[in-house]
């Protein structure tokens, strides 16, 4: 998606110039939002991971912006490449999907027990399957029950796929569409 | 380009928020995954072989063989209480107990009743 407006592909550059350097436009900023969701209808909140190196916050958004969806139970993670990692999925066991399930104990109004299990499905992500993460959930979280979706069948079984992920980014589009040009004008607008 | 960074948080928050504000959508995830799991042929197939639990579900070593009676008895007595919609998850309930069942060398009663455990998936 290219969100500053470029007007319509034209440059005063020579003619039929095989290579045009264009100001930013090989700048790109990727960053990984973790989606799960609970039978119940609940999608739990995103763990974001922005590029940078594990361990430091120098890649995150600024801290009033992190407090706001912090607020609302989102985590961050930072790793070189932005993708997840064994460091940023233990991190997200920790900040999302344990706190759902011992908030859901607390809602049943002591019909659960405190150590009540629960199922994580998960797919066969290299990370998942490691040992390195398996020892550590059996370690720390034992009550989580970990299934993996069958092989071979995840865009069947894997609920993100099936109907989680594309929803997500429209919505996601709409909403930078909807108020990133309006801010740019904005900010532009002052500028000038 | 940390403005994009700082801009993203809200991007990403006000479609969260939209999203899980329409339970129907995230449902419609589970059921999709339902359906798939009653008449897909694929997965009819890939059902048929989980027989060899260890091969196609991969149960983490250790998981299977430490799941005690008790804990069996919670796992599948129990499950979370907020009324998930049963009939959208049977399906992916039933394979998923199938598996479970088997991981822990449970009884087939105890697979069925298995098809009520809250599952999170991510």
């Amino acid at each position: 998606m290219q969100l500053v407006p470029a007007g319509n592909a034209r440059t005063y550059h020579t003619k039929n110039s095989l290579d045009v350097s264009v100001a930013n436009g090989d700048d790109k900023r990727g960053y990984t939002a973790v989606l799960a969701s609970a039978a119940s209808g609940k999608m739990l909140p995103l763990q974001v991971i922005y590029g940078g190196a594990e361990g430091s916050l120098r890649a995150l958004p600024n801290v009033l912006c992190r407090a706001t969806v912090a607020a609302k139970g989102f985590v961050f993670a930072q790793t070189p490449t932005h993708w997840s990692s064994q460091g940023s999925m233990r991190k997200y066991i920790i900040g999302v999907i344990d706190p759902y399930v011992r908030s859901m104990i607390k809602a049943s109004n002591g019909q659960l027990p405190v150590n009540q299990k629960a199922v994580l499905l998960i797919d066969c992500w290299s990370v998942h399957k490691s040992e390195e993460f398996l020892s550590w959930m059996k370690e720390e979280y034992p009550h989580l029950i970990i299934l993996f979706v069958l092989g071979g069948t995840t865009s069947k079984f894997q609920l993100a796929d099936t109907g989680l992920n594309r929803p997500f980014k429209v919505v996601v589009k709409a909403t930078v569409k909807a108020t990133y040009h309006l801010w740019y004008v904005q900010d532009v607008g002052q500028q000038l | 380009m940390g403005v994009m960074r700082d801009l993203s948080v809200g991007w990403l928050l006000s479609s969260w928020e939209r999203l899980n504000g329409d339970a129907s959508i995230v449902k419609k995830a589970w059921q999709i995954t339902g359906l798939h799991a009653t008449f897909d042929r694929q997965v009819q197939r890939a059902a048929g072989k989980m027989r060899d639990v260890g091969k196609l579900w991969r149960v983490p070593q250790g998981y299977d063989a430490e799941i005690g009676d008790e804990d069996e008895q919670q796992l599948f007595s129990k499950g979370f209480d907020f009324e998930p919609d049963e009939d959208d998850l049977v399906p992916l309930a039933q394979l998923t107990a199938r598996a479970t069942a088997k991981a822990v060398g449970a009884s087939s009663s105890a697979a069925a009743a298995a098809t009520s455990i809250q599952n999170v998936a991510a």
